[in-house]
């Protein structure tokens, strides 16, 4: 199932503090080298406060600028894990939706999206492997009785490289395959059952970053394609284009002092824009202790 | 040592920003694909679940082909499953406000016989704001509005449904079905929404509110004054809404002492956005002269005399200076008392803030006339200085 925005912000927190990591010496074979050169230096430690922007309020607008809906979102303690989405409409004074989230062990397990009046809409849960990586999910009805579920396998590297749609009886009704090249994902092929192409998407990359996401039909024709532009190293536009080159849409990003997402507006081909979303953040400190030489 | 580090974020493309990727096109196909109402439920289920405005056309093509065979699923857990699919689309094509879908969310509206399918569907339109849909939505409103639905439940939920489409749509033929769902058979929550949505549908309801004004009972047409106050309607528009409230107000023979009391609250208020908008000019002044001759109570009488003060026109100060005239007649004649007293003092403040000079002569035959009170005859005389 695809990543939505709340699974975006903590894939972002994750992503942060990898940076963060990276800032120990100590702990990589170049920190080591580094440690060594610098024997005749005294080693001395610094605590490294990292400040990680984590969303809190999503606010959609109509093109004229008055406000469709909000979202808000709602995490632990330590501001780490989210536990609720709120969607709210300005009309309306309870949310319209919202989604629970449970974890164990520091990874979630599942998501409940209910209803307005608080019954449940659907349930999402999910299972990981020894190595902690998703393994399979589940969508569950009201009810819940298993809608349709997802299996997933990793190669050794732990990348993603098969994903396979069972339905509700358990029997596969689709198969997707991840290629992976030099700089990354660089195709997906979309299968049926029957070993059928439905449909395959390729990514190409320039400069380390994801420059095209082309779509292909069983027939290997193109029939759109996503072109990724970048204003230093954050995205700055995200066209959609038809198989002819003809612009469908565009999504333009706009950024905050800490490089955090602060606006997205979508366009149409015309250039008119449609609609645009706002992002609030609250800012985390993250504390690490970090080893440097004088 | 304590060192900040601000972090410029090198976002994970694909997934921060929720672009359409293999999963849409997956679940696009499975839903193509489906056979029977529970795959395409446990399909439409996916879709949906992906937040991806990409998925607009398979779910209108999935809406149409599911009105188009409403009549094979009439047993009863077909039915409700048909209604849960049908709500799924319709709320996803709302959210991303699928305008091509507009037609069929109002077939749904109209053909689909499950109460929350249908208000989805008319949510999901004002949702789209797609106006053409706003005149057949507030008839709807209207329609039940009249009287409860053989199921009470069912017409609750079209009419909620109905409320929040108008007040996203915001359009002014919204106003008069939910300023009258405010108070018609529904439930606290429904009402409450109504009550609620009133001040979003139109920032000048200014017509609309005359309109009930005119027809309705005095419990309305205060409700009506007071949507009016608070709306964002300039001030010209308010005052001509007040002035009529208060001339219906006069108007209005009441029934007993409660509709008596009503009446005499929509002319205070009326009052009240004269001297908060300042209205000037002749058209009010009339029922300000009624209210002060024959007001339900003081608070009426003296709301009526700032209201001729504020005014300041010269037929507002004519009806000044003969109140004062006639107050002090009376006082010549030895009628007194303190509420008099209490009105000259108003009248006299009124008179001095409407700088009007045709309240002079009024001013003058006070001020040297001992019969009054020493406070009285001190507020004539700084009214008059002031007037210099």
């Amino acid at each position: 199932m695809k990543k939505s925005t709340y699974l975006s912000i903590c894939t972002l927190v994750i992503a942060i503090n990898a940076l963060a990591g990276c800032a120990t010496p100590g702990a990589s074979p170049a920190g080591k080298a580094k440690e060594a050169t610098a024997v005749q230096k005294i080693a001395k430690q610094r605590t490294v406060v990292t400040k990680v922007p984590v969303l809190v309020k999503e606010t959609s607008f109509y093109s004229d600028g008055l406000v469709d809906q909000y979202i808000t979102y709602k995490f632990d303690d330590a501001k780490k894990l989210l536990l609720e989405k709120a969607t709210y409409d300005t009309s309306r004074s309870d949310p319209v939706e919202r989604l629970a989230f449970e974890y164990k062990d520091g990874r979630e397990t599942a998501e409940t999206l209910y209803e307005s009046d608080g019954k449940v809409r659907s349930r999402r849960e999910l299972s990981y492997d020894a190595k902690g990586l998703l393994a399979s999910e589940r969508v569950l009805d009201s009810k819940g009785t298993v809608q349709s579920s997802s299996a997933y396998a990793f190669d050794a590297k732990g990348r993603k490289t098969e994903w396979r749609v069972l339905d509700a009886s358990g029997s596969a009704k689709a198969l997707t395959s991840y290629v992976y090249g030099t700089d990354g994902l660089s195709a997906i092929e979309m299968r049926d059952i029957g070993g059928k192409v439905t449909g395959t998407i390729k990514l190409e990359y320039a400069a380390g970053k994801l420059d095209k996401r082309s779509y292909f039909g069983p027939d290997g024709a193109l029939q759109k394609y996503e072109a990724y532009v970048y204003s230093g190293e954050l995205l700055s536009s995200l066209e959609s284009r038809r198989a002819d080159g003809s612009l469908e849409g565009k999504t333009a990003y706009d950024y905050g002092s800490s490089g955090e997402l602060a606006k997205a507006s979508e366009y149409d081909a015309s250039g008119a824009l449609r609609s645009s979303t706002g992002y609030e953040y609250m800012f985390r400190e993250d504390s690490s202790i970090e080893t440097y030489y004088e | 040592m304590k060192r900040i580090a601000s972090i410029v974020l090198v976002l994970a493309l694909g997934v921060v920003f929720g672009f359409a990727d293999e999963t849409t096109e997956i679940y696009k196909i499975l839903y193509q694909q489906a056979e029977g109402l529970p795959q395409k439920y446990a399909a439409a289920l996916n879709l949906v679940g992906l937040n991806d405005k990409s998925t607009a056309p398979v779910l209108a093509s999935a809406l149409d082909e599911l009105i188009a065979t409403q009549k094979n699923y009439q047993a009863g857990v077909d039915q409700e499953l048909y209604a849960q699919t049908v709500r799924l689309l319709c709320q996803a094509l709302g959210d991303y406000k699928y305008e091509a879908s507009a037609s069929s969310l109002w077939t749904v509206a109209q053909d689909v016989a499950d109460p929350l399918a249908e208000a989805e569907a008319i949510m999901a339109l004002g949702k789209i704001r797609d106006l053409d849909y706003a005149e057949r939505i507030a008839l709807k409103l209207r329609d039940l509005n009249f009287q409860p639905t053989a199921d009470r439940d069912a017409g609750e939920k079209v009419a909620y449904g109905c409320i929040v489409a108008l007040d996203k749509l915001k359009d002014s033929r919204g106003f008069s079905p939910v300023f009258f769902a405010a108070d018609a058979w529904y439930s606290q929550r429904v009402r409450q929404q109504a009550a609620q949505s009133l001040p979003n549908i139109a920032d000048d309801p200014t017509d609309a509110i005359k309109a009930i004004l005119g027809s309705e009972s005095p419990d309305r047409q205060l409700r009506a004054l007071m949507a009016e106050t608070a709306s964002k309607a300039k001030s010209d528009r308010k005052i001509e809404a007040a002035i009529l409230a208060l001339n219906l107000g006069h108007l209005k023979v009441p029934h007993d002492k409660s509709e008596a009391k009503t009446l005499s609250d929509l002319r205070k208020l009326a009052l009240r956005s004269f001297i908060a908008y300042k209205a000037t000019g002749a058209d009010p002044v009339d029922g300000c002269s009624s209210s002060y001759a024959n007001g339900l109570d003081d608070e009426e009488r003296l709301f009526a005399l700032a209201a001729l003060g504020v005014n300041g026109s010269d037929p507002a100060a004519s009806a000044l200076r003969d109140i004062l005239l006639k107050l002090n007649e009376d006082q010549q004649a030895g009628v007194t008392d303190e509420t008099r007293n209490r009105m000259a003092k108003a009248a006299i403040d009124a008179a001095s803030s409407s700088k009007n000079k045709l309240v002079k002569p009024a001013l003058v035959a006070i001020s040297i006339d001992e019969k009054w009170s020493g406070g009285v005859i001190a507020a004539a005389q700084v009214a008059l200085k002031a007037m210099q």
